[in-house]
């Protein structure tokens, strides 16, 4: 049977998980896990949920045999690991004049990438440097800026401000290209000090007037041979030297004929920017609000190494902080990590081509962040509205069936191979599957009611399997240990 | 920005179990049996405010105009409203002809305009200043609203179960909701607000949704988020069995919207508060007012888009009898520059105006106008603590304390007849 790629291997491996689950004893229920992280597969599925979209069974495997560290290597240096994902997204092109094929495109790469912390990245970047295209209007440009933060996902942050200073979204998303000498416009220089360096409380109102100046004239033109028009609009930077002011401004204590770069070397030498971005990046991988020696403790790692990325998540990964039963299941899925991590859990290998609307109405409208803070996270992803929302995603892909979306993939043999002999062991081996059996006894009480309602004894026939076993897995994902990551 | 939840405890927990199944909270009961009002023991008796928002940084002085004052017009060349267009209110200030839509209710005295509304030390940060105007404490940062800590602290006392106490219109919840108790709810279709289960077993969907009914009032696992995903679980189950009674049952009234999701959301408002759930409070946010460029022409069509959803809002509120009942309340974290810019636009400023509406409402203008002249950073010095505008609403209109709410606010001013 023709099955896809991600669907054949999940449940292929799908007897090792159950082992595993087997090893552990009952007494795990309770109010969920004891005693989590303890060994190096719950470690290494850690890792993988959070640098990652979810490990596959294959990662588990063997990231399990050999080292944590050899893991956070394989996410960290992804140069290193082959992806064929270019030639994958060849059959089917992005059309830049669209922005839905921009974020499909986007969704594709992050289902299927090899090198998952790459895309992860961009994500936060495109947080961090919150950039929507209802002002920016243009589906190429925001190509570009996440094809920015992708190529320099885990560089050099320093580079990277710069960079993004002069990215052409961005100049018309904050305005930079109406910040004229004599008259400037201080959106672009607010927002770089309050929300992409060194966080509010840490300069005057007057340090963001003198910065708004510096950057004066960072303007953008339409590059050679482009159009004003839907998928050829491609705009260059270019430095208008009769809109800068080159005028003396003094800029946190320092005096001097500053331009743009000037002012992010300066915000450099801060200590208030270590400590944000470090804080921001613990915050997004670990747990919120890190003690403050934590904190202090990363930002030294990315100063010493001169802002680069690599070796301050390295220290991130490897602290005991990111490994402590504090830190796990402690943040809620963003929607983006829920429907990525459900399809690759359920073996769909195709998103829906709605997957951006529906993003949309769980609360994250990608490439169309709400403000220029970008999403809040954590609390802020569940409401009644994106609640339901999720249960009804993922209703879709375990009991779609037919029709144009990819569903859930589920025949009896697939369920034979794993030797369940009892609902006990069937509600288990899927509370291990999709939530680590970190649930309350009340929890797992409730799902073996279901499965046992109007069912006599335990047998894997094609009925059971269609209704109940899809029926388990919908109530499974719709549990509130679902939605933690 | 995390909130912080306390856990509940199991004991508390459990009281909302009844033999391990699902009991419907008293409101239910109620909305669906007609008894009792439901808002019989709570001051303030059918009463209901209406939050909105205007996000970005609404420009004051081009929505209720200085068309009197020659700096008005120094400081702004390009942006300025002619005084030839400008609706007079008074010998100084005038309407926007935008807000056009608005003379009738201003007229008869259902409009009321403070004028110079801000805070102490303002900030110009969109996030730190709408999380002000939010939390309603300008000087630390706190992580409860100020409607929150109405609703928690004197609206609904231990009636955890009151899950249309408040609602929002939107996908996210304002920090106005913070609490550390039950999360209030945010919808943004009527219609299509209900679980979906396997359409090939639908005799088997009540039991799915009793299942989810179970695991969400069984007992949370020890993570920081798991009380919290309860409780929200649980308030979306109740939202989506009242809702449905809603979309099926709500009288419709000549009145027409226009055609954008302000005016939507308003006129879903309106049916919510016709189906007498008991909610006290709606919340709805209509952003694009951070005119930095060009601002002539969007906030033109900005104002006109909430000029004319509000106007349908409140008539629509007088067919159903119950323009009594409701009050209005219209903000944005801050004004705008005195000064225009030089992308014929305007950046961050200070103290605005703000709306209420109501038949309640003690029409006119109220406060004075701050000074064009006398600035701060160029800025308007504000003649109002938006505090004792809040403070008014909660003594006034909600019947409440004020201070158990806002503990530093100045006293609240006279807006209510």
């Amino acid at each position: 049977m023709e099955r896809p790629a991600l669907g054949g291997l999940a449940l292929a491996a799908a007897a090792v998980l159950v082992a595993c689950a087997r090893a552990r004893t009952r007494s795990s229920f309770g109010q969920g896990r004891q005693n989590p992280l303890a060994s190096q597969r719950e470690r290494v599925a850690h890792l993988f949920r959070r640098a990652g979209f979810g490990a596959t069974p294959e990662q588990l495997d063997e990231f399990s045999r050999r080292s944590y560290d050899d893991a956070v290597e394989y996410l960290v240096d992804y140069e290193q690991v082959p992806d064929d994902l270019e030639q994958r997204l060849k059959l089917n092109p992005v059309d830049l004049s669209r922005i839905d094929s921009v974020r499909q495109d986007w969704l594709f790469r992050m289902l299927h990438t090899k090198r998952p912390l790459q895309e992860k990245m961009a994500l936060f970047w495109h947080s961090h440097f919150a950039t929507a295209n209802s002002k920016v209007n243009s589906a190429l440009l925001m190509y570009r800026q996440i094809e920015l933060f992708r190529r320099m996902a885990l560089g050099n942050f320093r580079e990277l401000v710069l960079e993004v200073s002069k990215d052409p979204a961005m100049l018309r998303w904050l305005d930079s290209n109406q910040n004229r000498k004599g008259a400037p416009n201080e959106n672009y220089a607010r927002e770089l000090l309050e929300l992409f360096t060194m966080g509010i409380g840490n300069y005057t109102e007057r340090d963001i007037k003198e910065a708004a100046r510096a950057f004066t004239g960072w303007f953008m033109r339409l590059a050679p041979g482009a159009q004003n028009r839907p998928g050829q609009d491609n705009y260059e930077f270019f430095f208008d030297r009769n809109q800068h002011d080159f005028g003396p401004k003094t800029f946190l204590g320092e005096t001097g004929p500053w331009d743009g770069g000037d002012i992010i070397n300066i915000i450099f030498k801060q200590p208030a920017t270590s400590r944000f971005i470090a804080r921001k990046l613990f915050s997004f991988f670990a747990y919120e609000n890190p003690e403050e020696a934590t904190v202090a403790r990363l930002a030294e790692v990315f100063v010493k190494n001169n802002y680069e990325l690599k070796p301050l998540l390295r220290a991130i990964f490897k602290s005991p902080e990111f490994l402590s039963p504090r830190a796990y299941h402690a943040l809620i899925k963003s929607p983006v990590e829920f429907c990525i991590g459900l399809m690759r859990e359920l073996g769909v290998a195709v998103p829906p081509t709605d997957l951006p609307a529906v993003l949309r109405r769980m609360g994250q409208d990608l490439l169309n962040p709400p403000t220029v803070k970008g999403w809040d996270g954590g609390a802020e992803w569940i409401s009644s509205v994106t609640l339901l929302e999720r249960f009804n995603f993922a209703n879709r892909l375990v009991t779609g069936r037919t029709g144009r979306v990819e569903s859930l993939k589920l025949e009896p043999a697939d369920l034979e191979r794993l030797k369940l002999t009892s609902f006990e062991a069937l509600v288990d081996y899927f509370l291990e599957r999709f939530v680590e059996r970190d649930v309350p006894e009340t929890t797992r009480k409730a799902l073996l009611r279901y499965v046992k309602t109007g069912v006599g004894a335990f047998a894997l026939t094609p009925t059971f399997v269609d209704q109940k076993v899809r029926g388990l897995i919908h109530l499974i994902l719709c549990t509130p240990e679902y939605q933690l990551n | 920005m995390p909130l912080r939840f306390t856990r509940r405890s199991l004991v508390e927990t459990s009281t909302l179990l009844v033999a391990g199944g699902f009991t419907a909270p008293a409101f239910l009961v109620r909305a669906a049996e007609a008894t009792a009002p439901a808002n019989a023991a709570i001051p303030g008796g059918k009463r209901a405010l209406v939050v909105v928002q205007l996000g970005g940084g609404n420009d004051g002085l081009n929505t209720i105009v200085p068309y009197a004052d020659r700096s008005y017009y120094q400081a702004r060349p390009r942006l300025a409203i002619p005084e030839r267009e400008v609706l007079p209110i008074s010998e100084y200030v005038g309407f926007n002809p935008a807000l056009e839509p608005l003379l009738p209710l201003y007229a008869e005295g259902q409009l009321a305009i403070v004028q110079g509304v801000g805070y102490p030390n303002p900030n110009r940060s969109h996030f730190r200043s709408m999380e002000i105007w939010h939390t309603a404490v300008p000087d630390e940062v706190v992580r409860t609203g100020w409607l929150g800590r109405y609703l928690h602290n004197t609206c609904c006392g231990e009636d955890r179960s009151a899950a249309l106490q408040a609602l929002n219109l939107g996908d996210s919840l304002p920090a106005a909701f913070w609490t550390e108790h039950v999360p209030v709810p945010s919808i943004a279709n009527l219609n299509a607000f209900a679980i979906e289960t396997d359409k090939k077993y639908q005799n088997e969907r009540e039991l799915r949704l009793d299942i989810l009914r179970e695991i969400y009032e069984g007992m949370a696992s020890r993570r920081v988020y798991s009380e919290f995903l309860k409780d929200a679980g649980r308030n979306m189950m109740l939202l989506a069995q009242e809702l449905q009674k809603v979309a099926r049952s709500a009288p419709a009234t000549s009145v027409k919207y226009p055609n954008t999701p302000f005016a939507q959301g308003l006129q879903m408002i309106a049916r919510l508060l016709s189906a007498d759930l008991g909610t006290r409070v709606f919340y709805i946010a209509t952003g694009g007012f951070d005119t930095h460029a060009n601002q002539l022409a969007t906030h033109n069509r900005l104002l006109r888009n909430v000029a004319e959803g509000l106007q349908a809002f409140m008539n629509d509120l007088g067919e159903r009898g119950r323009g009594d009942d409701v009050v209005v309340m219209v903000f944005s974290e801050f004004g705008r520059r005195v000064r225009e810019n030089g992308s014929a636009g305007t950046d961050h400023g200070a103290a605005a105006p703000m709306f209420l509406l109501g038949g309640k409402i003690r029409g006119g203008l109220h406060g004075t106008h701050p000074s064009l002249t006398e600035l701060i950073d160029g800025d308007l010095r504000f003649t109002v603590d938006f505090r004792s505008v809040y403070a008014a609403v909660l003594q006034d209109w909600l019947g409440t304390d004020p201070w158990k709410v806002l503990p530093k606010a100045p006293p609240p001013i006279e807006l209510f007849k």
